[in-house]
């Protein structure tokens, strides 16, 4: 039976395994014909969100990974709105609320709220946590 | 397969306070958990009982005293605050060190929170 799953990650990209385990999960859990009702990135994971990331070319870009599966899927990719503005990632509306140089948020994500992370928890039927 | 409205939710706290930003993340998560109408159980073990301490004064690391927020706690109708009893007792601590009233509880009823719990969320 398929099931709903949403995962939320706190790690960094290349900082620990959590961010690329993560990925290896969700594309696990689309292979086995389950559902991904949300991605939520939290903490240090809203670095998986940049749009800067310019990884050694022999690695796996892993936020380009998460794009991509978030784009063929079309899974929704929450980053926290607190973590992502203390930690430097920003989408349009954000770089120009509070006049910094630039915007970085990575296409196909979206900003938002812990609320959507109660949601996704209540609305799974497996909550998968990844954290350094 | 969505569950009925109210699941217990237990928030484990492991991490010292003023050593990074996991404590006020799980305080953010678990009152919007609470805010949501779920029943939240907050636990402290490890070095995560060091975030109860009454007395706490950050100003001199220029860092946010958390352990002003916990008396607010019964405000935010978070269910039952518990702490390690072990990690009490390895840290020479007592009921009366803590800046509010948390049940000890012994590892093996830790253990039985966490199977019970339908989230568990670590930080």
């Amino acid at each position: 039976m398929a099931m709903k799953f949403s995962l939320v990650i706190y790690g960094a990209p290349y900082s620990s395994e959590s961010a690329s385990t993560a990925l290896n999960v969700a594309r696990a859990v689309l292979a086995g014909g389950h559902e991904i009702y949300r991605l939520f990135f939290y903490q240090d994971g809203v670095h998986n969100a940049t749009s800067l990331a310019v990884p050694p070319q022999d690695e796996v870009n892993i936020p380009r990974a998460w794009q991509e599966l978030v784009q063929a899927h079309g899974i929704d990719a929450v980053v926290c709105v607190a973590s992502a503005l203390s930690r430097g990632i920003l989408d349009q509306g954000e770089a120009e609320r509070y006049e910094r140089p630039a915007a970085n948020l990575l296409e196909g994500f979206s900003i938002g709220g812990l609320g959507q992370l109660v949601d996704a928890a209540l609305n799974s039927d497996r909550l998968l946590s990844f954290a350094p | 397969m969505t569950d009925s409205p109210r699941q217990e939710w237990l928030f484990l706290c492991r991490r010292p306070p003023y050593g990074g930003s996991y404590p006020k993340a799980a305080l953010d998560l678990l009152l919007t958990a609470a805010a949501f109408d779920q029943a939240v159980i907050l636990a402290f073990a490890g070095d995560g009982v060091y975030q109860l301490l009454a007395g706490q004064d950050g100003g001199g690391i220029g860092l946010k005293d958390l352990s002003r927020t916990w008396p607010a706690l019964e405000l935010y109708e978070v269910r039952e605050v518990v702490v390690e009893a072990q990690a009490l007792r390895d840290r020479n601590l007592g009921e009366g060190d803590l800046v509010i009233s948390a049940r000890p509880v012994e590892n093996e009823a830790l253990r039985e929170l966490q199977a019970r719990a339908r989230q568990v969320f670590v930080f």
